[in-house]
């Protein structure tokens, strides 16, 4: 039943008065209720299996990254431009000169490279690849954070489930969900928490005083109003203030760090947010999505990668080396994902290359995926997928599985329309070990 | 209606009962059908009126119907017939012949002109000479005529009427009216939305006027406060957006929907404008095709959304397959996206130059960065809205229906009431395979179809008074924006089976909107008078909105546009002007120095491709301000900002030093010259445009970490996505970010420096209380921070401030 109480819950998302859509179930309910419990009862791909994966931390390129010129390199064709590629510590998996580090870290890594998808323009590529549906004006889908929260609810109460670092105006991928499955963003990795902490000044003495003296203030207010949502604040208050004095709060501040660590990631956004990342997990958040913009190489392509791959490159390995180091790989998965390749055809003109759906490549690593490997195969120039096609929503659908989320299980929209986690997508079981 | 009661009443069987109620100078006669209990008929008679007559004669009932005793009632038997030609004076005049105590109170004129207001549906208003101005701009409007006003004060009456007998129905009671501390708060968070500030508060309380709610109403009604504040609402359900795809601007939309709530354009022309617009989106006054732009590409969204928006039903499911729930199936789905057919998202009056550029930009001896500035300018010269619509549309690829195949050609038809004259034609299919093949990437696309205006159809049917959802779904999103709930709900998924939880008074205000062409101030006006909006809040749980009668208005929490206002309202002076003075509508747009943005793309509009390209390679190589691209560079008000700055900086060393020699007189003087500095300075631009001002200027959305999204600003992805939900995130910015920050620690905050200028410790607690819950505090409440002002002065004030906006109070409207 408690399928159905969320499912009343998302249908009064936006009216907080819930009987506004009680009445209305009224008309509908009925063959809503039965669907979800035939779904329940099929079950599908998710419930037998143990997931090994608790956490994610989603590392998202965000402008396309090129397949060509990081972990789909084709030595010696003419597309591959000026790119070396370099041998790796898992046996057949070479990668670009580019990745010098993660050359140490390959035998973590699964390589998908028969990504494909249809999606050619940033915002639609971006959208499809977060939430396997197609962006459409009638509804959001919530993306893979959200359903995660979703799903599987927080790890540690007392912190968010599923938190966002960096990116842009795309929205915090709650879609139709309620708004506390949605991402707490943070801006700056190196910040902490913002307001978290008391203003400068004031002592908890006083800001005791002063939560004494709102107390009273509502404790009249409410003999005459009182309202689900009016007790709700209240409620946030105390969850606000117990955050306050939470030990959890530590999780944000990359001050507990030292130096050598932070160093080790990178002294850069990217590089803090991927150990902001780590501590997070460390303390419970389900789902960490790091957004790094600036790969949309239409121009000087090759000059663009090589400084994007750096940082990313350092951080990915530190990264994947510090959560192997702590035994946190295995609950752990870190995915590498973004929107579509790059044309193997360099332009010649601004030594370029433009949005390529058709192949592309992701990494999936820790969580209990294979490490080493590669999955699928694109032609000798990098052109068109031959081998293993990984659609968008299978690759939704394998992070999903892994970490145990039904992928049958229909969730409804405000307007009664039936979501799921990854669409149809279809889990790569080979990648599981 | 209780027909039980009726029917057991002693006029039964007679057909019609009639039912009289005086208040507030008026007189309402309602003609009830006793079978269905249903109103079937109503007019409001001015008091007047009865002036003229000299008796009447009728059966009294006081206690007819269980209505409450201090209204008049009488009921009477009448033939239908009678009452359709005659109602007014045949009736009127007959029931009055013998004289009553009540008619001899009316007023004493003589020959008084009637006026009434017919609410019966279908009503041709056009013949009541008094109409307002369709198009009156919002300067004019602030002298609502006597007789507009009696018609909006007739409509405010009947709404309570209608919320009293339903009340009455199910033995409940309104709420006893709103004290005027309470009153004050609602309505300038309703009518403009932010809080009055402590110089509003007191005026309206300690104003003496009998009439001094309607002043106010009207006051607001016609600031620019109710443009900011309606635009918000606008901007979530239409979906409004700073940045279109391909980093179009969306100024033009924006504007749009502003300028038309400020000249106060009828809904239904502004809707129309939206339907049947066409045009270059940059071009002054083509805003309205940024509706069609919000969907581009994706003329079937756009559909789901007009149908959603304006007709209160949902038809997406349609888009995939029959509605599940609904009658709607997927080919009347596509009939209605036929109207929109051969619809591009190109405008095609331009100019070829723009093409040309474009053409040029791929010349490789150009930089990258020359590129995207000649892109930029590319595209939004040519981004706009044309097709007048072909009446036809594809069915899609693995169409599920057995009316129909996919890809079959199909003629636009509408989904209910009378199909519009129109006679698309459907072009031959391309029979060569290979043509074929190479359309197959665009196999919604009809060949050769030809343009016969069926967008302008579509939005003629859209809009008429007969469609009887139109005037319906605005009606109810308008009660539910100052009621807190609708009387349908959810506003948006009307079907045909949906029962308004009062469906007379829904019937009655759909009727009204029409017989007030669609004036939105003026129906707002309506509801803002009723007794019902003045009434106390109500403010328990609402399990079931089907069953709730409207004892009140509905206890809600603020929007987050009215939090931030509100907010700003305790910091700065006039908050509420359209922010971008005159002064600062200078912008500096690659390179070229103009008024605004539409002056820009003028100048551009004029220039050769060569020139494009020429000043595209000046803006790539120029500085910062060169560049910037739709944002306004720093001008002349960044200049007077500073030396007016300069001036108040210097100011406060002389009042310190004023202060230090202890002359009272010249303090005073100072202090006054001083805060004339500060609303000087406050008005100038602030060129940080991620500053302080209404919500309604900031870019839309605010991003995503901003305070407006926190609280729930929408993202203007979906219609209607703002939310009203608790988070840890608002809580912690409001005890420890925004208001320690921002106010408590702000010297120049406008509620500091009017405690400032208290002369009594009660006076401080007043104006604190006055300007942040305009109320009084209570004496309980007085009592305790007088001790705490007395144990520590220094952080009291301070405290308060921040107690009572964390308080619910501060957020909830009550």
């Amino acid at each position: 039943m408690n399928e159905v109480n969320r499912m009343k819950d998302a249908l009064c998302r936006r009216t907080f008065v819930c009987g506004a859509a009680k009445s209305f179930l009224g008309l509908g309910a009925m063959p809503l209720l039965s669907s979800l419990a035939y779904s329940a009862e099929k079950s599908g791909w998710g419930l037998s299996r143990q997931a090994k994966a608790k956490s994610v931390i989603y590392l998202y390129m965000n402008g396309g990254m090129s397949h060509l010129d990081t972990f789909d390199t084709k030595p010696g064709a003419e597309t591959q431009g000026p790119v070396e590629s370099i041998k790796t510590n898992a046996d057949g998996v070479l990668i670009s000169e580019y990745f010098p580090n993660m050359a140490q870290q390959m035998d973590k890594v699964a390589v998908i490279n028969s990504m494909y998808s249809n999606q050619g323009a940033h915002a639609q590529g971006r959208y499809f690849m977060h939430t396997s549906y197609f962006m459409r004006g009638t509804v959001r889908h919530p993306d893979l954070g959200a359903w995660s929260a979703y799903h599987l609810g927080k790890v540690n109460p007392g912190l968010p489930a599923n938190v966002k670092i960096g990116g842009s105006s795309a929205g915090l991928g709650g879609g139709f969900l309620e708004s506390e499955f949605a991402a707490l963003p943070i801006g700056d990795p190196t910040s902490g928490l913002q307001n978290s902490t008391l203003p400068r000044g004031i002592s908890e003495s006083r800001f005791a005083r002063r939560m004494d003296r709102v107390e009273q203030m509502n404790r009249e207010f409410t003999q005459k109003y009182d309202t689900k949502l009016s007790r709700a604040y209240t409620q946030m208050y105390d969850e606000a203030v117990r955050l306050m004095k939470s030990e959890d709060l530590k999780a944000f501040d990359l001050n507990q760090e030292n130096q050598e660590m932070r160093d080790r990631y990178g002294n850069n956004p990217f590089g803090q947010a991927c150990l902001l990342a780590r501590r997070l997990v460390e303390h419970g958040v389900r789902f960490i999505e790091i957004d790094d913009g600036g790969w949309d190489s239409h121009n000087e392509n090759f000059q663009r990668v090589q400084s994007k791959s750096a940082v990313l490159d350092q951080a990915m390995a530190a990264l994947l080396a510090d959560l192997a180091a702590r035994g946190m790989l295995n609950e752990t998965m870190v995915v590498l994902a973004t929107e579509f390749g790059r044309t193997p055809t360099i332009v010649d003109d601004r030594n370029g290359r433009n949005h390529y759906p058709q192949a592309f490549t992701c990494l999936l690593a820790g969580g209990g995926f294979k490490g080493g490997i590669k999955h699928g195969k694109t032609d000798a120039e990098g052109r068109e997928i031959v081998d293993g096609i990984v659609e968008v929503p299978d690759f939704n659908a394998t992070i999903a599985h892994a970490l145990g989320i039904p992928l049958d299980k229909e969730v409804y929209s405000p307007s009664l329309r039936p979501f799921k986690v990854a669409d149809h997508g279809k889990p790569v079981l080979s990648l599981f070990s | 209606m209780d027909s039980e009661r009726l029917r057991a009443s002693p006029i039964y069987p007679y057909s019609h009962a009639c039912w009289i109620r005086r208040c507030c100078g008026l007189v309402e006669l309602i003609l009830i059908d006793p079978r269905s209990g249903r109103i079937e008929y109503n007019v409001n008679i001015l008091p007047d009126f009865f002036a003229s007559l000299n008796s009447a004669s009728f059966l009294m009932a006081n206690d007819f119907m269980g209505l409450n005793s201090t209204d008049l009632k009488c009921c009477f038997a009448v033939s239908r017939h009678a009452l359709i030609l005659s109602l007014v004076v045949g009736i009127l005049i007959s029931l009055c012949n013998e004289s009553t105590a009540w008619c001899s109170t009316l007023a004493n004129a003589e020959n008084a002109p009637l006026a009434w207001l017919d609410a019966t549906p279908k009503a041709d208003t056009s013949e009541t000479e008094e109409q307002p101005e369709a198009n009156s701009t919002s300067h004019n409007l602030s002298s609502v005529s006597a007789t507009d006003r009696s018609q909006i004060l007739a409509i405010s009456h009947q709404i309570d009427l209608f919320i009293e007998a339903q009340l009455a129905k199910h033995d409940q009671q309104a709420n006893p009216l709103a004290s005027d501390e309470v009153f004050v708060r609602r309505i300038y968070l309703d009518a403009i939305g932010r809080i009055p500030t402590l110089k509003e508060t007191t005026r309206f309380l300690n104003s003496n006027s009998s009439n001094k709610r309607a002043e106010l109403i009207d006051e607001l009604l016609d600031s620019y406060g109710y443009v900011s504040h309606q635009y918000n609402y606008f901007a979530d359900l239409l979906r409004a957006k700073s940045r279109l795809q391909n980093a179009v601007a969306g100024q033009p939309y924006i504007d749009f929907i502003k300028d038309s709530l400020e000249t106060n354009k009828p809904y239904d022309q502004f809707v129309h404008e939206l339907i049947a617009s066409e045009g270059l989106l940059i071009e002054r006054g083509n805003g309205a095709v940024g509706y069609y732009l919000r969907d581009l590409g994706m003329p079937e969204d756009n559909m789901s959304n007009t149908v959603r928006v304006f007709l209160g039903t949902r038809l997406e499911c349609a888009q995939c397959h029959n509605h599940p729930f609904d009658k709607w199936t997927q080919r009347q789905y596509f009939e209605m996206v036929a109207f929109t057919g051969g619809i591009s998202y190109r405008d095609r009056s331009t100019s070829q130059n723009p093409n040309q550029a474009a053409r040029l930009m791929r010349d490789g001896s150009l930089s990258p960065t020359e590129r995207q500035v000649i892109q930029r300018m590319v595209r939004n010269l040519q981004t706009g809205v044309s097709g007048s619509g072909t009446g036809l549309a594809r069915l899609p690829e693995g169409f599920l229906g057995e009316d129909g195949e996919e890809f079959e050609i199909i003629k636009a038809q509408i989904m209910f009431g009378d199909q519009p004259e129109m006679n698309p034609r459907i072009p031959r299919e391309i029979t060569n395979e290979r043509t074929r093949q190479r359309l197959g990437r665009r196999q919604q696309q009809i060949p050769n179809a030809r343009e016969i205006g069926s967008r302008e159809l579509l939005a003629n049917w859209l809009v008429d008074a007969d469609n009887p959802r139109f005037a319906t779904v605005i009606a109810n999103r308008m009660w539910k924006q100052t009621m807190g709930l609708g009387l349908i709900e959810p506003v948006d998924i009307i079907e045909d089976n949906t029962i308004a939880s009062n469906p007379e008074l829904m019937d009655y205000l759909a009727n009204s909107m029409i017989a007030l062409d669609f004036d939105l101030k003026q129906f707002l006006r309506a509801i803002f008078n009723s007794q019902t909006y003045q009434s106390e809040a109500f403010g328990k749980d609402i399990n079931n909105p089907a069953e709730f009668y409207f004892n009140g208005p509905v206890m809600r929490r603020m929007a987050a546009e009215q939090i931030w206002d509100s907010m700003l309202t305790l910091v700065f002076e006039e908050v509420d002007q359209r922010v971008v003075p005159e002064l600062d509508r200078q912008l500096r747009l690659f390179g070229i120095e103009a008024a605004d943005i539409y002056e820009v793309y003028e100048t551009l509009r004029e220039m050769s491709a060569d020139e494009i390209v020429d000043l595209a390679k000046k803006v790539a190589s120029g500085g910062r301000g060169m560049r910037a691209m739709g944002r306004p560079a720093a001008t002349r008000g960044d200049q007077d900002r500073r030396a007016l700055i300069a001036q108040r900086d210097r100011l406060d060393v002389a009042i310190r030093r004023a202060k230090r020699a202890n002359e009272p007189g010249l303090l005073e003087t100072l202090e006054e010259r001083r805060l004339d500095l500060q609303v000087a300075i406050d008005k100038l631009p602030i060129q940080n445009r991620g500053a302080f001002i209404r919500a309604s200027e900031l870019p839309s959305p605010a991003p995503p970490s901003h305070f407006l999204r926190e609280f729930g600003q929408s993202d203007r992805e979906e219609i209607e996505n703002a939310n009203s939900e608790p988070s840890v995130m608002q809580v912690l910015s409001l005890m420890n970010g925004f208001v320690e920050q921002r106010i408590v620690n702000s010297s120049n905050a406008i509620v500091l420096k009017n405690v400032e200028r208290s002369k009594s410790d009660r006076e401080k607690i007043d104006t604190v209380f006055l300007s942040m819950l305009n109320r009084y505090p209570t004496e309980s409440e007085l009592a305790v921070w007088q001790a705490d002002l007395d144990a520590n002065p220094r952080e009291t004030v301070a405290d308060l401030i921040w107690t009572l906006i964390n308080s619910n109070e501060f957020i909830f409207v009550k």
